[in-house]
């Protein structure tokens, strides 16, 4: 992975709000994404990461630093449209379907414009709706569809334009659970088939955690980065970061004991938790 | 909450006040202007007690007597004081009609015009002029000012605070008969009683007098004129017409706003609330705007009305008088508007069950949709997206080009029938009065025909003489007198009976028999005596077929224009002569008559230059509302869509593609109503065409330019109508329109 070329850079990006009272939306945020990358930004609501996601995807711009996309400098670029177009793709929360077009259509609305004709615009939606399991509903009306299908259409439409990274803001939020499963099952395989870099923005740790790694934000800032390695390893990661694994980890019994009750089997379950806690410990710089 | 809630969409609300308070504004500047014309005939009056003019005269400034009648009433018991005088309209370079009035200088019709300035008038060539007149030519005293060709000295300025008067002019009696060619005849007699509440006793002993006069009371005049009642007419369907484009503009908004606060309503229905109290707050709000577009509307029909008076074109014909009473209707009636409009929306909202308000979704609440609209291209498709609301802008537009189609058509049409009329019978040159401010007031002498005629290039002229005739019997008959032994006279091609020959004998068009139900060897009543009908004709042309024909004598002596024409047809030896015989005439009698070639005849009268430019106001009032409908529509689309708009932009569409997307639908939105525009033209034209009277002589003919003229209107409507919302709408940021509820 580290061989890769990047796909995004961004060096002490800020995004200020307001005149008077300024709203820091992001402060200083330092990030890489290399190319196949397969990433979540979670944090709180109000963190940043919507203002990140759309700073990235250019329909904002940054009050201070650089962001380079695909080896271009944001502030440099004359055509804004024509790189959304064809640089990235978008996944809304909410769908964001045209409501008086098809689901063909609706896939074909970024290719317009791009000196494609319609011949090819029909054939290359047609096909990606084939990929998103649509092949059955193309001539079907949003509102015709179920949430979890106009997402998928979303998902078609973002990569109607084979765009270097996906960007996917709360792509689940407005999905029941099995739904959700669904549109993170079809954005795993499009990126490992077609190698497109995806970075999701989300605050449910389920989501975040079908990833290859999670950036955690915190009041404009990046407070973590760190691969994803598992179910198990997650867990112990959240459980450190937790009060209880900071006991765990300060070695403070007495304030477990008092915490946990003192059933029979609370100073073993102490001891494995904490054997387990000790050898993922050093991957997590922010609490050595 | 009601205030709160137009506060939140203050562009819509706006532009819905605006299109209101347009519609108030021409009730309030037309209303006044008819009311000024009103106005302006009741002061002709002076100051006077009973007026004596012409009976069957269609209008006072038509009018004719004879000049010795008045010796005769004033020697009837209880008058006081007679005293003629001869009004007619004259043409002055920037104002169509501008009045000029002749009285006696001793007289006691002459004493109401008090001097402000300069002198008295003594003698002849002298002219006073009223104050606002003054202001407007921008002459003072000892200026001097050509009134059909012939120069007057300005000797004083008047005032007299009736709007007609200031606006015009007074010349001595003699000079007036001579320029008006009104020989030993008047207008009218005014006519001053000892005791005015014997108004009544001397009006009838007057009307014993002669059977040829009609006796008015000074305060009746201006109710008895058949032009007034025209002109009310047109302003008050104009207005009602510009009413009416504002009122869809406002049920358009309330329906809007009702959608959007479906969600809102159905909360409240969920609180608890009444559909009572649902219907009262819709109803608030479209109340609310409509009041504030009255009065918006009041204040811009104020400054117009002061406008309108400092145009000397409008103001010498019909200064602009406002009464209260008028203010007041065009605030009633916005208030109306305001109701009607909000009715059905507000009905619409109380119909709304809470649960599924509750559920409603702005952006995907279109589950059925017909199978077919699939096909149609995506403008159309948003447009099916808010049938309503599409509806009630096309019918707006559409209004106001079906009224732009019919004028349009109805006037090219009298332009050809004018031009038909004057070259049927196969003449190459016309000529009428020079200086008229119409058709209606051309007079020649016929000594002037008689030089024409002499003129050895020319062949023969032949002189026609026409009037109205409106008297009990026959309400409104265009007249023509002929000639019988003019060769002309086979252009009536009779389908019944035979040509006029002798004394007391008629020929009627065959629209104006079938009107009158009258056939050959009926007898019918018309100025000059009784007739009998001895032939129905057929010409073509609106005009003759709805006219009555009798003999010129007759008609010179009916309408008092003894030796007199209203237009000659000049009949040349050699076509290709037309040119220089035309030059020839215009230099030596270039200052009695205007010749015009016959095949263009219609487009150099002064009453076509009055047409089109009313034809433009109207064109105009139409574009104004009408784009502030549109504009309207398009901002709403534009509003309700914006999230879908930032969607696009995410996507890479560019600016200019989004701007092209709303300006295309508006586009779309205008062309078809463009469309429907004409149908209900053509519908207008027959309505206007079966009204009783005048709508026998309305001819319309749909040229390629009238239909295009049509068309252009609605999408220029659709141009400024999209333009500022697509502008809008390609200027969304991104990321905001994405957040966008």
């Amino acid at each position: 992975m580290e061989t890769q070329p990047v796909v995004v850079a961004t060096y002490q990006v800020t995004r200020y709000y307001g005149d008077g009272a300024v709203v820091r939306a992001l402060d200083g945020v330092d990030m890489v994404v290399r190319k196949g990358e397969f990433l979540a930004i979670m944090g709180p609501s109000g963190s940043g990461k919507s203002t990140l996601l759309n700073l990235l995807g250019a329909l904002d711009r940054p009050t201070g630093g650089r962001i380079v996309v695909n080896g271009e400098d944001l502030a440099t670029i004359r055509d804004l449209d024509r790189f959304r177009a064809r640089t990235i793709g978008f996944v809304f929360q909410l769908h964001n379907l045209l409501p008086t077009l098809t689901a063909r259509e609706n896939v074909e609305v970024p290719m317009h414009g791009q000196g494609i004709s319609g011949n090819a615009m029909r054939q290359r939606a047609e096909h990606l709706l084939e990929i998103v399991g649509l092949a059955d509903r193309m001539n079907h009306l949003p509102a015709q569809l179920s949430g979890g299908q106009r997402q998928r259409v979303a998902v078609a439409r973002a990569l109607a334009n084979s765009p270097a990274i996906i960007l996917a803001d709360e792509p689940t939020g407005s999905l029941d659970t099995q739904s959700g499963n669904e549109i993170m099952d079809l954005l795993e395989s499009i990126n490992q088939t077609q190698g497109t870099t995806i970075l999701i923005v989300t605050h449910d740790p389920r989501v975040a955690r079908r990833t290859r790694r999670i950036l955690t934000m915190r009041d404009g800032k990046i407070v973590d980065d760190h691969p994803v390695r598992g179910a198990v390893w997650e867990d112990l990661r959240d459980l450190a970061r937790s009060r209880l694994g900071e006991m765990l980890l300060r070695g403070d019994d007495e304030a477990l004991l008092t915490q946990l009750g003192t059933a029979p089997d609370s100073a073993r379950a102490i001891a494995v938790l904490r054997s387990w806690l000790s050898r993922v410990a050093q991957d997590i710089d922010t609490l050595a | 909450m009601i205030w709160r809630a137009l506060w939140q969409r203050r562009t819509r609300s706006l532009l819905t006040v605006l299109g209101v308070s347009v519609g108030v504004a021409a009730v309030v500047v037309l209303g006044a202007m008819a009311e000024g014309l009103a106005q302006g005939y009741a002061g002709m009056a002076g100051g006077a007690d009973l007026l004596v003019m012409q009976a069957n005269a269609y209008d006072i400034t038509l009018s004719a007597l004879d000049e010795d009648l008045g010796a005769r009433i004033a020697q009837l018991p209880g008058v006081r004081e007679v005293s003629g005088v001869v009004v007619g309209m004259v043409a002055l370079e920037k104002v169509p009609y501008f009045l000029v009035s002749g009285h006696d200088p001793e007289g006691a019709s002459i004493q109401h015009f008090r001097i402000v300035q300069g002198n008295r008038l003594v003698r002849a060539g002298q002219v006073l002029l009223g104050r606002q007149a003054a202001k407007n030519l921008k002459k003072n005293v000892g200026d001097s000012i050509r009134l059909f060709g012939k120069a007057f000295h300005v000797a004083g300025i008047y005032e007299t605070g009736q709007l007609f008067e200031d606006n015009g002019a007074v010349i001595t009696l003699s000079d007036a008969q001579r320029i008006l060619k009104k020989s030993h005849r008047v207008s009218f007699f005014e006519v001053s009683l000892e005791h005015p509440s014997e108004a009544d006793r001397t009006k009838r002993l007057i009307e014993d007098l002669s059977p040829e006069v009609s006796v008015t009371k000074a305060s009746d005049l201006a109710d008895e004129q058949q032009t007034v009642e025209t002109i009310r007419g047109m302003a008050w369907g104009i207005s009602m017409i510009a009413i009416l484009i504002g009122g869809l503009g406002m049920m358009n908004t309330m329906v809007m706003a009702v959608f959007e606060q479906t969600r809102e309503i159905g909360v409240l229905r969920a609180l608890g609330w009444r559909r009572r109290h649902i219907m009262k707050l819709v109803l608030g709000q479209s109340l609310g705007l409509s009041l504030l577009g009255g009065l918006l509307g009041i204040s811009l029909g104020l400054g117009l009305v002061w406008m309108v008076n400092q145009t000397p074109a409008i103001a010498s014909i019909a200064p602009a008088f406002l009464k209260v009473g008028l203010l007041l209707q065009g605030l009633s009636m916005a208030l109306v508007l305001g109701f009607i409009g909000g009715a059905y929306p507000a009905w619409r909202a109380t119909r709304f069950s809470p649960v599924e308000a509750l559920r409603y979704d702005t952006g995907a609440g279109m589950g059925r949709e017909p199978p077919w609209l699939r096909h149609l291209n995506l403008a159309l498709r948003a447009l099916w997206r808010r049938r309503t609301r599409s509806l009630l802008t096309m019918v707006g537009i559409a209004t106001g080009s079906a009224l732009v189609a019919s004028l349009g058509a109805i006037t090219e049409g009298t332009l050809r029938e004018l031009n038909a009329f004057v070259s049927k019978g196969g003449a190459e040159l016309v000529a009428i009065q020079a200086g008229v401010a119409d058709m209606g007031y051309s007079v020649i002498d016929e000594r002037v025909g008689r030089a024409i005629a002499a003129m050895p290039e020319v062949a023969y002229v032949s002189g026609i003489l026409w009037g109205v005739s409106s008297g009990e019997d026959v309400p409104f008959l265009f007249m023509i007198g002929i000639d019988p032994t003019d060769p002309t006279i086979s252009r009536y091609r009779i389908m019944q009976g035979r040509h006029i020959a002798a004394r007391h004998e008629a020929m009627l068009g065959h629209t104006a028999a079938r009107n009158l139900e009258k056939s050959v060897g009926d007898t019918i009543i018309l100025p000059g005596g009784t007739y009998r009908v001895v032939g129905i004709f057929e010409t073509g042309t609106a005009y003759e077929d709805a006219a009555g024909v009798i003999a010129l004598r007759e008609a010179q002596a009916a309408f008092q224009k003894r030796h007199q024409v209203s237009l000659y047809q000049i009949k040349l030896r050699d076509s290709s002569q037309a040119q220089a015989v035309h030059d020839l005439i215009e230099t030596r009698l270039g200052s009695e008559v205007s010749v015009s070639m016959s095949a263009t005849f219609g487009e150099n009268l002064a009453d076509l230059q009055n047409t089109k430019a009313m034809m433009n106001a109207v064109f105009t009032l139409a574009l104004v509302v009408g784009g502030i409908v549109v504009t309207n529509t398009m901002v709403m689309s534009v509003m309700e869509r914006t999230r879908e708009i930032g969607t696009l932009r995410a996507l890479g569409w560019r600016k200019v593609h989004v701007l092209w997307m709303v300006l295309s639908e508006s586009l779309l939105l205008s062309g078809l109503a463009g469309g429907m525009g004409l149908l209900g033209g053509g519908v207008l034209t027959l309505a206007l065409q079966s009204v009783p009277d005048f709508g026998a002589f309305l001819t319309a003919v749909y040229t390629p330019q009238v239909v295009g003229q049509s068309i252009v209107v609605a999408l220029l409507l659709g141009l400024l109508g999209g333009l500022y919302p697509a502008w809008r709408a390609s200027r969304l940021q991104p990321a905001e329109a994405l957040r966008y509820e």
